[in-house]
């Protein structure tokens, strides 16, 4: 499995970050978090990186083990995330 | 020692005359107050006596957080501004969305308390633990986005969260907001105008800690099945609403008697218009993609652009019911580009949509009138539509120029500058220009006009009344069965009351108020605030304590107004809502002066205030905590 990401449809709103921070560390923050929402708030783009490597304070996206559905995916409001394979 | 769970745990105080910065416990005020407005209003009360001028640098300028902010409650990024209101004089609060409150609260703060005055521009930067006031003077005179690009680039961090002024607040305008986002404003009570005056550009913010909870099992599954639930109801029931975000509010409107045609000279407006700038032509020509605020199961904005014609290049969010209305039917203009340059130019002034609207559409009144010629314009034709003339004030208001000062100093004060009958043409109360349209909706009215903060109808004012809700729903859900008929006086003052506590409640936390009953009956009501609160805090409460605490927030706002000199008689509507709607599905209705002041009676009754000035009696503050 791993997770496919859509910015097209994303909106910004780092549900996903906060979700994925959380699935690793059971609080709420952004640095901890294996994804990281680009916001490019005034061209109206957003960007949905997802780290599969440490990077940093980041861990590696672990597809949420232990979840039924990666947290990411389970929150955000738009389906700009999908578990896929 | 005990660990604080949700909350940051810190105030931060700067004081801008002496550069001395402080912090101090959230807890110290959280047992009574409980975060949010709640805390911003305690430290304004305590701190801002009567008679302190609103650009006096003994005003405080309040940011506040709120309790579950920055976690994963629906909607849990709002950023309550707390201060002097600039218009009336009494409470002024104001309330954005956006990343910013999340991010103050990561970088380890609930609120930040301004005091003093600078000497010369600056902007505070908050870097985690880190504080620091630093040189705005080569920002000073910009907009708030070019002051976005500015700091970030001058901290060479495209991440970081900054609530700023633009050329309006610098100028001490009257309707000037703080902008976060480009384009999420703190928009009422002038706030950006008290931020000027402290010289104080901008506050940016870097947060990179976390925040606890004291159940996270239980926590997460709480906010999980509340997302998810809200995300099913949301598209079964209103599935437009969904798919629009606020856009449908302006054409629905045009059949309850919402609308605010010409300064309110009728509620509704030309269908022919209304179809030139609905919903399905922002989202067929306009509308690029949805964006959300922190944490949104919901998004309600559309990032616009306009490809074509004089305004093309005209590009921008957070368009919502208020631009659209504002710019739209209150000033007669049909043209959906200049609507949207309207609402970008409010953003990078950083001017306030419903004030801005409101001082200009008394200008054309005024104009309309007789009561000013081309003389008193700067040669500027206020005619009904004319949008250009539009688009020139409100760049003229923002920098003080030509006729551009008189308006800045808002409606109610330009009437009496002007004399000759023009204060009938300001739609006002205490001061506040109106977006609310109040013929027909009678709790919606009543909670715009006992509004503690001028008008307002993100507090009191119910959405129910036009919601097709059932009595039985109404019963059970407010004690009240007429709460879905919008005619009905009976009923309402508690509406307001219960409406006004949940929303002190709210705010408190720091949710969106769309994320809650105000929106749907459906969606967040005061017992899963209480559980959300628990499972967060481990501290153990139930709804009806919360709603105590909003309740005590209402008085507390209340005994400030008292202070300043405001009371019953200035809860009391522009006269023309006492006239019938002129046409359309709601003609001929009206709010009738007798059963207002009777609603308006029980009101202070259910407050347990005194009836006759419409303020907190000392037994029932006492009662409250409050002394």
């Amino acid at each position: 499995m791993r997770i496919a990401s859509f910015s097209e449809k994303c909106v910004g709103c780092r549900t996903c970050e906060v979700a994925c921070a959380f699935h690793h560390r059971r609080t709420f923050g952004r640095k901890s978090s294996s994804l990281s929402v680009r916001r490019f708030e005034r061209e109206g783009r957003f960007e949905i990186v997802i780290y599969e490597k440490r990077e940093g304070e980041r861990p590696a996206c672990d597809l949420c083990g232990g979840e039924p559905m990666p947290l990411c995916v389970k929150l955000c409001p738009v389906g700009a995330l999908e578990a896929v394979g | 020692m005990h660990e604080v769970h949700a909350y940051a745990g810190k105030i931060l105080r700067v004081n801008l005359s002496n550069g001395r910065i402080s912090t101090e416990p959230t807890m110290k005020y959280a047992g009574k107050f409980l975060g949010g407005r709640g805390i911003n209003q305690w430290i304004l009360y305590n701190e801002v006596g009567p008679g302190i001028w609103p650009f006096d640098p003994a005003n405080r300028l309040i940011f506040g957080t709120g309790v579950l902010v920055g976690t994963l409650a629906p909607g849990a990024c709002r950023c309550t501004i707390d201060s002097k209101n600039v218009l009336t004089g009494g409470v002024g609060s104001s309330n954005m969305g956006g990343h910013f409150a999340p991010e103050l609260k990561y970088a380890g703060y609930d609120h930040v308390v301004i005091h003093g005055r600078s000497l010369k521009p600056v902007y505070l930067w908050i870097d985690n633990g880190k504080v620091e006031i630093r040189d705005a003077s080569d920002i000073w005179g910009k907009t708030t986005w070019e002051t976005d690009d500015l700091i970030r680039d001058e901290l060479e961090d495209h991440d970081i969260q900054v609530a700023s002024i633009g050329q309006a607040g610098e100028n001490l305008v009257r309707a000037a907001c703080i902008i976060t986002n480009g384009e999420r404003a703190a928009g009422r009570c002038g706030l950006g105008a008290v931020m000027g005056s402290k010289n104080l550009k901008a506050v940016a913010v870097r947060g990179d800690r976390e925040i606890t909870v004291a159940h996270p099992d239980e926590f997460f599954e709480l906010v999980s099945e509340l997302r998810s639930n809200m995300i099913r109801v949301a598209n079964e029931k209103t599935p437009d609403d969904v798919r629009c975000g606020t856009l449908l509010i302006l054409e629905r409107n045009n059949n309850t008697g919402g609308n605010t045609v010409r300064n309110f000279q009728d509620a509704y407006w030309d269908p022919e218009k209304v179809k030139k700038v609905c919903a399905e032509e922002i989202l067929k020509n306009y509308a690029l993609r949805k964006m959300g605020c922190f944490g949104c199961p919901l998004p309600c904005s559309f990032y616009l652009n306009v490809a074509q014609g004089e305004f093309a290049g005209t590009r921008g969010e957070g368009f919502k019911a208020d631009s659209h209305k504002d710019f739209g039917p209150k000033l007669d203009v049909d043209y959906l580009p200049a609507i949207i340059k309207a609402h970008v130019l409010c953003s990078q002034y950083g001017l306030d949509v419903d004030s801005t609207s409101g001082v200009i559409a008394w200008a054309f009144e005024c104009y309309e009138k007789g009561i000013f010629t081309k003389e008193d314009t700067d040669g500027l034709e206020l005619e009904w539509g004319n949008y250009h003339a539009v688009l020139e004030l409100i760049r003229k208001i923002a920098f003080r120029e030509g006729v551009g000062d008189l308006l800045a100093e808002g409606s109610k004060r330009a009437s009496k500058i002007v004399g000759r009958g023009s204060d009938r043409f300001s739609i006002n109360i205490k001061g506040h220009e109106l977006y609310e349209s109040i013929w027909t909706a009678k709790a919606w009215a009543l909670g715009c006009i006992v509004s503690t903060r001028g008008c307002d109808h993100l507090r009191g004012s119910p959405t129910c009344e036009n919601a097709g809700i059932t009595p039985e729903e109404g019963e059970r859900f407010f004690g009240v069965p007429t709460a879905g008929d919008r005619r009905a006086y009976e009923g309402k003052a508690k509406l307001v009351v219960y409406f006004e506590n949940f929303k002190g409640v709210v705010d408190c936390m720091n949710i969106c108020y769309y994320m809650t009953q105000w929106k749907n009956i459906y969606f967040i009501g005061p017992e899963e605030l209480a559980k959300l609160y628990t499972a967060a805090t481990g501290r153990e409460t139930t709804a009806a304590e919360l709603m105590k605490i909003g309740e005590r927030i209402q008085n507390l706002e209340r005994a400030f107004n008292a202070r300043e000199g405001l009371g019953r008689k200035d809860d009391m509507p522009p006269a023309r809502f006492f006239e019938p709607i002129k046409s359309g599905p709601a003609k001929g209705e009206r709010l009738e002066r007798e059963k207002f002041e009777r609603m308006l009676d029980e009101y202070y009754e259910l407050r347990g205030w005194d009836v006759r000035t419409g303020n907190p009696t000392q037994a029932k503050l006492r009662e409250l905590g409050i002394e």
